[in-house]
């Protein structure tokens, strides 16, 4: 028998949570509720019971049963800050170049062309700029999403919503909505990881949990400021003991929690603390272990363009850690870029950016693919917004920010591939065809991963909550 | 007057099925044990056998309920419910599954469900796809229709009788009076005479009284109290936040007395401590922080003003009305020194410290949607902010409503630094913060501002004035000039030529100009003087009210642009009380456009006949005291939280917490003192099967520390901990402005902080990890109930922290520094580190611990010994038992 499914409707998510120990710290676990229920004190607000219990719920990530079959099981966001421009990348405007010179909506404002040649890529025909020539080959793979449109066209409002859905308030991040979901198959390892996160544009809250219970928190290693392969993970090594040192130690705390553990039975707080110093133990060692790129081979790290003095090297590495995080069960990794953000000097700054990204994410795809993990990873790209398709520099060489028209993409678990959906008006100015607003993304971002963004919810402060507030459609176009 | 719902409470709905059997329930005691005993007087033999007809009968219901809870009331659920329960989009057919209503009366197709004749039984027609079929997306396995054709066929037993609220407007529960805005009940304690409950050495307290009858009710057995030991541990981490006191410890293990015990609970209350923790449960849902959060993560560098305010309040034992009224109007209200002036204005900066999205979003209106937000979860136990963009979808808060009070705060202006450009002196500082100066500094300062800020416009136009005469002169206009005035002086009737003359004149409105430039500089210089004489201002966070006041349009959906009508300023309407009367008893005028009309809505919120401030203020008190709300959702009493499972204790406390001039320390004493308070947390198998959350307080609740109190224990373990207040208000202070991520000086971050964890910097990005990682709750959203988690990364802060392992030598230290054998030293780590003496496994399980790290030497150097107990004080750091309070 299955109590979870008694749960109120909007408690889905918790369709296996972790009543498996139970949840005696705050009083009761599914027998007991369920007692509660026939015998009579139950009927006295159970919903509020299981409210309380999963808001205090002790438990640890365990994964939870999705809401329908899930396409894909991991999530790896490749953040481009800043705001690439689709004429650039993946949106080919012939009528921009034609015009290019002329005024553009403004008087002050020239249009401004491409500044790459563009060719049609693989059997799928998907037009790629040569700015990208390393993604260009995965074109197959990718299913470009060109009518994105959002709210704000500032960096940091705009990526508080590419992040948690509003730009306003504190929410929890898309990577905490979705840990609160789908829980994590690793317990070793921290369920939702951000590499290289950026501290100003909204900071820890663009991978916080808001109110959500802080086990839904991403973690962060490293920040933009540094290369990954300096990153420090916090409180992952003990400064004093050896490993069996701490081992021993590690016993004793063990023997007297379970000493107290005898003395009272119906504790579960005991019960998930030693659990979660096993795991914790167990972290110490696997974590450094898939941070460390010492056994992959030489033709790996060449091929993500992993290398010293490279340019691409740490985004190199933050892509081969999201595919190895992925590969020991991680549930979600967002890895970083620089700025994208060229007002000025667009050509040497677009350029400088591809030349850090472009080659580590054609080669994060064809390694996923490879290992037959594309099928189950959802791989998506892109920035806060794009680019306009005019400028007021007179040396036609910029643009600015973009909230009307821009391009994602997305590739691997359950989407078309070499598949464009959407586009921008002629010019490139806004989204006019196959529209997806940035709550449409995360609705199909949370579907393609089994989850109903109507039914992710949580209770805070008298109502339900959700990543997509009252918005949002699953682009079922993109689906494969 | 004796009747439990002549109150006009709208009873918790599911009392009547609580106990079926008992309709009883809505008498008082004393009214029932009289009836009862004019029962048993006339009826005893009848009354006796019906008693063991009813016992036999309800075992029977019991195992029928039990069969539905576990067979049939998910199946519903899972594939039922998403067409036929409220909240459906459109309930199917009509149908309701979800209450015994629901099937009984059935939808289109008449009845769903004819009790013991499953043969007549839609539902079971259509779950065998007869001529229906249910679920629609595929047919149920056979073994759970079997289990339907049973239920029905046991008279399909659903105890389900009230069907649940339909989450939509206009619902029967819309039309239900919601009973928080009910008025409080005057009502007394119910006599208890069970001699089994009195105890000579520690009479109950009326608390008790209200408690034990509901015990009584529902068949419930009280715990016994705790050990004193225990109980020790648990009144010292609920009034002051830290483990006990070594000298509290012996005193407790001689004398477990009621006048020690109660000396004890004198000397915590009036202890400096006091304040510091009941003032962390405020901020908490005073949503307190030093930093704007959100997109730019500016500092507020003042910001820790408010947080000792809110200290000095709870030490200075405040009136909880008169702490509210500060909160939102202490810039309105009289003053007798500049003190209290100084005090009542750093209180507003509870209106201050939200989150801002200084980088896009609607500022103003956010603004004043984030104070009532606070406002209404704090103070009123309401979600008022969800009516910005339509009326309340469940509780009698209409748009107008919300607008009526935005019209109060968009009236008031919002100081809280948050400027992006870093303010380097008074007069910046002056533009960002809230100045804290009496009226006439204030008003020296500004005319001096605007002098100066006049006399630069002017030197900025001599200048330019200057520049552009001397534009015009040649370039050897100097020695020109020179000349020229030589030969004039030499010679008395020398004709310049027309150039020559030109030159000079160009020449001399020059030289004036240059000379009113120079007599503006130091004129400049004389009135900055004048202004540092004045003192440097003091600056917080905190509002004050606007120029200008005025009420505010509706904006249709929240949208800032699509204006509707005018809300004229003023306060809920669904709160029967009447505003009128409520001004007049405060002396108020009313809201008019001269003011921004805050002192009025303190006054509304703190009248004394508001059903909602003093239940909320005092259920919370409870809720930290005992782990459990009297309303168990702490912030909010609307629709959607949960009816009070002691409605009348709930009354007695606000009536009692009023008369005594809503003092917070009066009513934690009287908690404290209670005997339910004092009760075990141990198991009782009985009432475990009957209440297993504890609702009825048949028990103790164990609760997991709070990050401030597990920071606090580990440093005081450590003799690490300082009690005194940090003399430099807050390492945020330290840092100075700025804003995370944009060359902030961090470095004061990283250094040893020995205070308290409530002088933690909160800085919304940038959280300490020893609050971040133990369920320190996101301090932009308002709430009393913190989460607590169990995950590695606390496990691993135990394990590895250089935090704890600093803490961890100390303490082995200090331990070897108090001299003893080891059998001593370890009961002193006890001590120390549990607040409780080892038992002798425990003894036996570290020695041999430490047997095992000194091997093989017989006589271990200081090193190796001091490493080895630094484990073992690490060990006792890092139990479960640590981070609990028994």
């Amino acid at each position: 028998m299955n109590l979870q499914t008694a749960l109120p409707k909007q408690r889905e998510p918790k369709v296996t949570a972790t009543a498996s120990s139970g949840d005696r710290w705050s009083g009761f676990n599914r027998r007991q509720l369920l007692q509660a229920a026939t015998c009579g004190i139950g009927s006295l607000a159970l919903a509020d019971l299981l409210r309380s219990a999963q808001a205090r719920e002790t438990g640890i990530l365990d994964p939870r049963a999705s809401h329908h079959r899930p396409r894909a099981k991991h999530l790896i966001f490749c953040h481009m800050r800043g705001g690439p421009s689709h004429m650039e990348t993946f949106e080919r405007k012939p009528e921009l170049d034609r015009r290019a010179g002329q005024k553009g909506r403004s008087k002050s404002r020239t249009l401004t062309g491409s500044h790459w040649k563009w060719r049609q890529r693989g059997e799928s025909g998907l037009w790629v700029s040569e700015l990208l020539p390393h993604l260009a080959r995965q074109a197959d793979e990718l299913c470009v999403l060109s009518g994105m449109h959002t709210d704000i066209s500032n960096h940091t409002p705009a990526m508080l919503h590419l992040h948690t859905g509003n730009f306003v308030f504190s929410r929890p991040s898309l990577g905490a909505w979705i840990l609160y979901g789908l829980g994590t198959e690793n317990q070793n390892l921290p369920g939702f990881i951000s590499l290289c996160p950026p501290s100003i544009n909204g900071g820890a809250a663009n991978y916080g949990n808001a109110f959500l219970p802080a086990k839904y928190q991403g973690t962060a290693i490293g920040n933009v400021k540094i290369n990954v392969r300096d990153a420090e993970i916090g409180n992952i090594r003990n400064p004093r003991l050896d490993l069996p040192q701490q081992r021993r130690q590690l016993d004793l705390i063990q023997a007297l929690n379970r000493q107290a553990a005898q003395l009272d039975p119906q504790d579960a707080h005991i019960e998930g603390v030693i659990k979660s110093y096993e795991l914790a133990f167990r972290m110490q060692s696997d974590l450094p272990k898939v941070m460390d790129l010492t056994d992959e081979t030489q033709a790996t790290l060449d091929s993500y363009g992993i290398g010293e003095g490279k340019r691409s090297d740490s985004f190199g590495r933050q892509c081969l850690l999201a595919r190895r995080m992925i590969e020991a069960g991680v549930r979600h990794v967002e890895v970083c870029d620089e700025f994208w953000d060229q007002h000025n000097k667009l050509k040497s700054g677009h350029e400088a950016r591809a030349a850090a990204t472009d080659q580590p994410m054609g080669a994060l795809i064809a390694d996923l693919k490879q290992r037959g993990l594309l099928d189950e990873t959802l791989v998506l790209w892109g920035g806060e917004f794009g680019r306009t398709p005019d400028t007021n520099k007179a040396n036609l060489d910029g643009r600015d920010h973009n909230a009307k028209g821009y391009t994602m993409f997305l590739a691997g678990g359950g989407v078309r591939g070499g598949f464009q959906h959407g586009a921008t008006d002629e010019l490139g100015y806004e989204a006019v065809q196959g529209r997806v607003h940035l709550h449409d993304l995360h609705a199909t971002l949370l579907h393609i991963l089994g989850l109903d963004h109507t039914r992710l919810t949580y209770q805070y402060a008298g109502r339900e909550f959700r990543l997509t507030d009252v918005h949002g459609r699953v682009v079922n176009e993109v689906l494969s | 007057m004796l009747f439990g719902d002549g109150r006009g409470y709208n009873r918790p709905l599911q009392t009547p099925l609580l106990f079926p059997a008992f309709p009883s329930v809505v008498l008082t005691l004393t009214m029932r044990r009289i009836l009862l005993l004019a029962l048993v007087i006339l009826f005893w033999p009848i009354a006796t056998g019906r008693a063991q007809e009813e016992r036999r009968s309800s075992s029977k219901t019991t195992a029928d309920i039990e069969f539905f809870e576990k067979r049939i009331r998910p199946v519903l659920v899972a594939h039922c419910y998403e067409c036929h329960a409220a909240g459906a989009d459109d309930v199917g057919g009509n149908l309701r599954l979800d209450s015994r209503t629901g099937w009984l009366e059935g939808g289109d197709l008449g009845p769903a469900v004819v009790p013991e004749k499953p043969g007549q039984s839609l539902l079971i027609d259509a779950l065998e796809y007869g001529s229906l079929e249910m679920p629609p997306d595929r047919k149920l396995p056979e073994h759970i229709i079997a289990d339907f054709r049973r239920w029905v066929a046991s008279g399909a037993p659903d105890p389900r009788t009230q069907p649940r609220p339909d989450p939509k407007p206009d619902s029967a529960t819309a039309a239900r009076p919601l009973w928080s805005l009910q008025p409080l009940a005057s009502v007394t304690p119910p006599e208890l005479e069970n001699p089994n409950w009195i105890d000579a050495d520690w009479p109950l307290s009326p608390i008790d009284r209200f408690v034990i009858a509901r015990l009584e009710d529902a068949g419930l057995e009280s715990n016994p109290v705790a050990d004193s030991v225990a109980l020790l541990r648990r009144l010292s981490v609920d009034l002051v936040g830290l483990p006990p006191r070594p000298a509290h410890l012996e005193r407790m293990l001689r004398d477990d007395s009621l006048e020690s015990w109660e000396r004890i609970v004198d000397e915590l209350i009036d202890s400096p401590q006091f304040g510091e923790r009941w003032a962390r449960h405020w901020l908490d849902v005073a949503r307190y922080a030093e930093s704007a959060g959100s997109s730019r993560d500016v500092l507020m560098t003042t910001a820790w003003k408010y947080r000792n305010y809110v200290i000095d309040a709870y030490n200075a034992d405040m009136s909880y009305a008169q702490f509210v009224t500060e909160q939102i109007a202490g810039d309105l209200m009289p003053a007798d020194s500049p003190e209290e002036r100084r005090r009542q204005q750093i209180a507003t900066g509870f209106l201050a410290v939200g989150q801002k999205s200084l980088n896009g979003g609607n500022l103003p209106l956010d603004i004043a949607d984030d104070q009532i937000d606070v406002l209404g979860k704090s103070v009123l136990g309401l979600t008022v902010s969800c009516a910005r963009c339509h009326d309340h979808k469940f509780d009698p808060i209409p748009t107008q409503d919300y607008y009526s009070l935005a019209g109060i705060f968009l009236s008031t202006e919002t100081r809280y630094g948050g400027g992006t450009k870093r303010p380097k002196n008074t007069s910046d500082m002056a533009k960002e913060y809230l100045p804290l100066a009496d009226d006439q500094l204030l008003i020296e300062f500004a005319k001096l501002d605007k002098r100066i800020s006049q006399a630069q416009q002017k030197r900025g136009k001599s200048a330019k004035q200057v520049q552009a005469l001397k534009r015009k002169l040649p370039k050897d206009w100097q020695q020109r000039s020179a000349e020229l005035n030589e030969k004039s002086d030499a010679t008395e009737e020398t004709v310049l030529s027309a150039d020559d003359q030109s030159l000079l004149e160009q020449v001399s409105k020059f030289r004036e100009a240059s000379a009113s430039m120079q007599q503006l500089d130091s004129e400049l210089v004389e009135l900055r003087e004048k202004q540092s004489e004045l003192g440097s201002l003091e600056f917080a966070v905190g509002v004050r009210e606007s120029k200008t006041a005025s009420d505010a349009k509706v904006r249709v959906r929240g949208e800032k642009n699509q204006l509707g009508e005018i809300a004229p300023r003023g306060f809920l309407t669904c709160i029967p009380i009447d505003q009128q009367q409520v001004l007049e008893a405060a002396q108020l005028p009313p809201i008019d456009d001269r003011q921004s009309g805050r002192l009025q809505l303190a006054a509304w919120l703190t009248a004394t006949d508001n059903p909602l401030t003093a239940r909320v203020a005092v259920n919370r008190i409870w809720f930290h005291l005992t782990g459990r709300g009297l309303v168990p959702t702490i912030d909010n009493f609307g629709v959607n939280g949960t009816a009070p499972t002691h409605p009348e204790l709930l009354d007695y406390l606000a009536q009692r917490f009023m008369q005594n001039d809503w003092s917070t320390k009066r009513l934690v004493r009287d908690i404290v003192l209670s005997r339910t308070y004092r009760l075990s947390t141990d198991h009782n198998e009985h009432s475990f099967q009957i209440d297993p959350a504890g609702q009825l307080y048949w028990r103790g609740q164990r609760r997991r520390l709070e990050a401030e109190v597990l920071h606090d224990a580990l440093l005081m373990a450590g003799d690490e901990l300082l009690l005194r207040r940090p003399d430099f208000g807050s390492t945020v202070a330290q840092i100075g402005e700025g804003e995370v991520g944009r060359n902030l000086n961090t470095k004061p971050l990283d250094e040893v902080f020995p205070y308290r964890g409530v002088y933690l910097p909160i800085i919304r990005g940038l959280l300490p990890e020893s609050l971040r990682l133990f369920d320190y709750p996101d301090p932009s959203n308002p709430r009393s109930q913190r989460d607590a988690t169990n995950v590695p990364a606390q496990s691993l802060f135990f394990m590895n922290s250089p935090l704890v392992i600093r803490q961890a030598e100390q303490a082995a230290s200090a331990l070897f520094a108090e001299g003893g054998d080891r059998q001593e030293r370890i009961q002193a780590a006890f001590r120390r580190i549990l607040s409780r003496p080892a038992a002798k496994p425990e003894v036996q399980r570290i020695a041999a611990f430490l047997d095992h790290s000194l091997e093989p030497t017989a006589q271990p150097n200081h090193h190796r010994l001091q490493a080895a107990w630094t484990s073992v004080c690490q060990s006792l750091f890092a139990t479960a038992e640590f981070r609990v309070q028994p």
